[in-house]
């Protein structure tokens, strides 16, 4: 099956999945830390531009702190998100999982040179979009990952008020998918809610509008609600 | 198509992962992909640039070539539709579906639709659905509108990768070009680019459709890709298909039972469904379908996997492509291309004038121009008159003013941080030279570094050998527990119970046996007193290991006294290996 994110299996067995970031978000989370940047060096440039010729030397420090340290500042101290990966939902984390370190920050974020080459960011481009997991080079060499971070969702409240203990055990994937369909069936048009009930009628013994309120039944059941 | 061929893991995934999940279709079925697109679009390429050259508007080329695109962005929108259902079409089958496939929306496509910001999300609802009409547009609504946001993003992101691979393959010929040559460099290409010699526009031509060649694709894929996590968002694939799953497990595991309760019952109806429980299932899928289809207010429209696909699949061309063989391919850039030509040969007969051809015997010509420039009224001189300063005004009144207002302080900081930061790199360099007795030793110590000790590794004290129980053992408990050291005064309990335990029922217990696996040993113990006793006393262990809770003082006397007398610990102990 293809699925889009990295599987890192821990010590204890745990296979964690990382939802890697390809180059379309992560271009656009580029552009609008480019624009703070810019916004940044502009302010610094009126407040320095009123010390006159001295101010050029801190304007130029500035300059050089916002090009080189913007990046790894934010990705090292405020959990490997910049302003930009904040509003696209992305994160920096180690290959492995783990939060990104400084030494990773930097870098990969001094690798940035190479990416850019020869104009445009073209070789990172070229390397995210072939890259399984939407690496550019930088990433490889720091070992680390652009992920999407999944925002936590409000539970959503029961279809109905009932709860229905299964006929039969499930496996995993089924009570998966039952507790999936009393999150997500609410907003699935009628007929097709019916259609989805009508397949589990070995479990239900119903069809039609009966078997979806076993199904909710059952999936309240499953999420503990009595 | 059937659902349960998919072969991508699908889940409700945020609209950015569902590009994802594209890139990461087209990534997998490259060579499907790629195949086909060079086999159809590099002929392209070269016969609009031949075109286009014989009518001196190579510049169109590129233009007209970008404007073909969705003519071949089709190509991976087919492979992809196919392959995501497991049947990865060969290069031939998806040329030949080129015929026919989807050209229905191509006058669309190509006109109207070719800036839509959306096109990638909308290709696959038209090509795939092959709606018409109304229900196109209702189909379009209801699939795109809450991912139209980021159908144009996703629009706008690949026309700039497009520009960035393009900008990047022409900088590789700069990145060659040593520093001290580069003004030079600069100004011939300045110079080259001005006049626009052929050869630089069908380079440039070649270089913009390398960028389209790999960037289109994986443009269509992430549209597939949002395409794809909308159906599976409003129709609950990943549900239908766990419980398709569900249902062929439970039919089969209830297969004998539902027989046998069928001739009790006296019910045939229910004993011949397990047999044959997908077509059951397909029939009633289409029937609800059709019951759907008939609703159309509903504002998420009715069409389903079975129905669209069953009928794009039809139409789909497939069948048709393989029965054309013998018919000529038909070549519709050409037309397009040639009719652009034309038009734009017409508009710039100057540029063919100077190219050539028309020069045959022009000294005639010229001459007759040489004389008409001749002639004054073509070019009268005239006098003009004008007033000029005679000692030119030096001009520096407007840079007085502009002197910022705290200049003076800048330049008083600017002073102080020099001179600090030349006070700062001293004091770096005292401080390291004054260290360098330490720091000097890491550089030796770093070159003759001496081989890593043995790679054993020492997890934790419990590693550790562990000390024998002592002769009294009572008695050491007791002190442990008066001394404060009650966790350890239950340790070394418990240690003792799992060794008087392990000697009383002869068993030989694994080492780092768990409490588990005592418990369960201890269950070969004669008398249920004693096993009472172990268990609490295990209990007792587990609660002040794992939970931090120790037993009342009272309790653990109580409890010491029974195990002591049960296990006869005031004698000597026999020694062993502890578990």
């Amino acid at each position: 099956m293809l699925d889009t994110y990295r599987e890192v299996v821990t010590p204890e067995g745990v296979a964690l999945h990382l939802p890697a970031a390809g180059p379309v978000p992560r271009a656009l989370a580029w552009v609008i830390d480019f624009l703070i940047r810019m916004a940044m060096v502009f302010v610094s440039g009126i407040v320095f531009g009123l010390l006159g010729r001295g101010g050029f030397g801190f304007q130029a420090v500035m300059v050089f702190l916002v090009y080189w340290f913007y990046p790894v500042l934010f990705e090292a101290m405020w959990n490997g998100r910049t302003p930009g990966k904040r509003a696209l939902g992305l994160r920096v984390i180690a290959n492995n999982g783990a939060p990104v370190g400084w030494l990773a920050a930097f870098s990969r974020n001094l690798l940035r040179v190479v990416d850019m080459l020869p104009f445009g960011y073209a070789t990172g481009l070229v390397a995210g979009l072939l890259d399984p997991w939407g690496r550019r080079l930088g990433d490889m060499v720091a070992g680390t990952l652009v992920v999407h971070d999944a925002r936590p969702h409000e539970p959503s409240p029961a279809p109905v008020k009932h709860a229905l203990a299964p006929s039969v055990a499930l496996r995993p994937y089924e009570q998966a998918a039952l507790v999936a369909f009393g999150e997500r069936g609410p907003h699935l048009t009628e007929a097709r809610q019916a259609e989805l009930a009508d397949l589990a009628e070995p479990l239900t013994g119903a069809r039609g509008t009966a078997a979806v309120t076993r199904l909710y039944g059952i999936a309240n059941w499953l999420l503990g609600r009595r | 198509m059937k659902i349960e061929a998919l072969t991508v893991a699908l889940r409700p995934r945020s609209a950015w992962e569902a590009v994802e999940l594209g890139t990461a279709l087209t990534r997998r079925h490259a060579a499907a992909i790629w195949k086909p697109w060079l086999l159809l679009s590099l002929p392209m390429f070269a016969l609009v640039n031949l075109l286009a050259w014989s009518f001196d508007v190579l510049w169109l080329a590129g233009l007209v070539v970008w404007w073909l695109k969705p003519l071949f962005d089709r190509i991976p929108l087919f492979v992809l539709s196919r392959a995501v259902f497991g049947e990865v079409p060969t290069t031939r089958q998806t040329l030949h579906a080129q015929l026919r496939w989807g050209l229905r929306w191509m006058p669309a496509y190509l006109t109207w639709r070719r800036l839509s910001p959306v096109r990638s999300l909308y290709l696959p609802v038209d090509l795939l659905e092959g709606a018409q009409g109304a229900q196109a547009r209702q189909r379009r609504r209801a699939l795109g509108s809450p991912v139209h946001g980021v159908g144009t993003l996703l629009t706008l992101v690949c026309v700039h990768f497009e520009l960035a691979l393009y900008l990047g393959f022409a900088g590789i010929a700069v990145m060659f070009v040593p520093n001290e040559y580069l003004e030079q460099f600069g100004n011939r290409v300045w110079k080259l680019l001005q006049e626009a010699p052929v050869w630089i526009t069908l380079l440039s031509n070649l270089l913009a459709w390398m960028a389209w060649a790999l960037i289109s694709p994986f443009y269509v894929g992430a549209g597939f890709g949002l395409y794809l996590n909308r159906r599976t968002e409003i129709e609950a694939w990943d549900i239908e298909l766990a419980l398709r799953r569900m249902r062929t497990r439970l039919l089969q595991a209830a297969a004998p039972l539902v027989l046998l309760l069928a001739i009790a019952l006296a019910l045939p109806a229910r004993a011949q469904e397990p047999p044959q429980p997908a077509q059951g299932a397909e029939q009633s899928g289409t029937a609800a379908d059709e019951a759907e289809d008939e609703d159309e207010e509903d504002d998420i429209p009715a069409a389903t996997l079975h129905d669209i696909f069953g009928t794009v699949e039809d139409d789909s061309g497939l069948r048709d492509g393989i029965d054309a063989q013998k018919t000529q391919p038909a070549e519709p850039p050409v037309e397009t291309t040639a009719t652009a030509g034309t038009a734009g040969n017409a508009s710039t007969g100057t540029r063919t004038a100077r190219n050539g051809t028309g020069l045959a015997d022009d000294r005639g010509l010229r001459n007759a121009v040489k004389r008409a420039y001749a002639d004054p009224t073509v070019t009268p001189k005239r006098k003009i008159v004008t007033w000029k300063a005679r000692a030119e005004e030096p001009k520096k009144p407007p840079q007085k003013p502009k002197v910022p207002p705290l200049a003076g302080l800048g330049a008083f900081i600017a002073l102080v941080s020099e001179y600090g930061l030349w006070a700062v790199v001293g004091v770096i360099v005292l401080i390291l030279l004054l260290t360098s007795p330490r720091w000097l030793r890491w550089f030796r110590r770093g070159l003759t570094r001496a081989p890593r000790e043995s790679d054993e590794v020492r997890r934790s004290d419990a590693d550790e050998p562990q000390a024998p129980l002592p002769d009294d053992v009572p008695t050491a408990i007791r002190r442990l527990w008066r001394e404060g050291r009650q966790r350890e005064a239950l340790a070394l309990m418990y240690r003792a119970s799992v060794e008087s335990m392990a000697t009383r029922t002869q068993a030989v217990l694994v080492p780092g046996a768990t409490e588990a696996e005592v418990l369960r040993v201890s269950r070969r113990l004669p008398l249920a007193e004693e096993r009472d006793a172990f268990a609490r006393a295990v209990r007792a262990w587990q609660y002040a290991a794992y939970a931090q809770r120790f037993p009342g003082a009272e309790d653990f006397e109580r409890l010491l006294h029974e195990l002591a007398e049960r296990f006869a610990w005031s004698t000597a102990m026999p020694r062993g290996a502890t578990p």
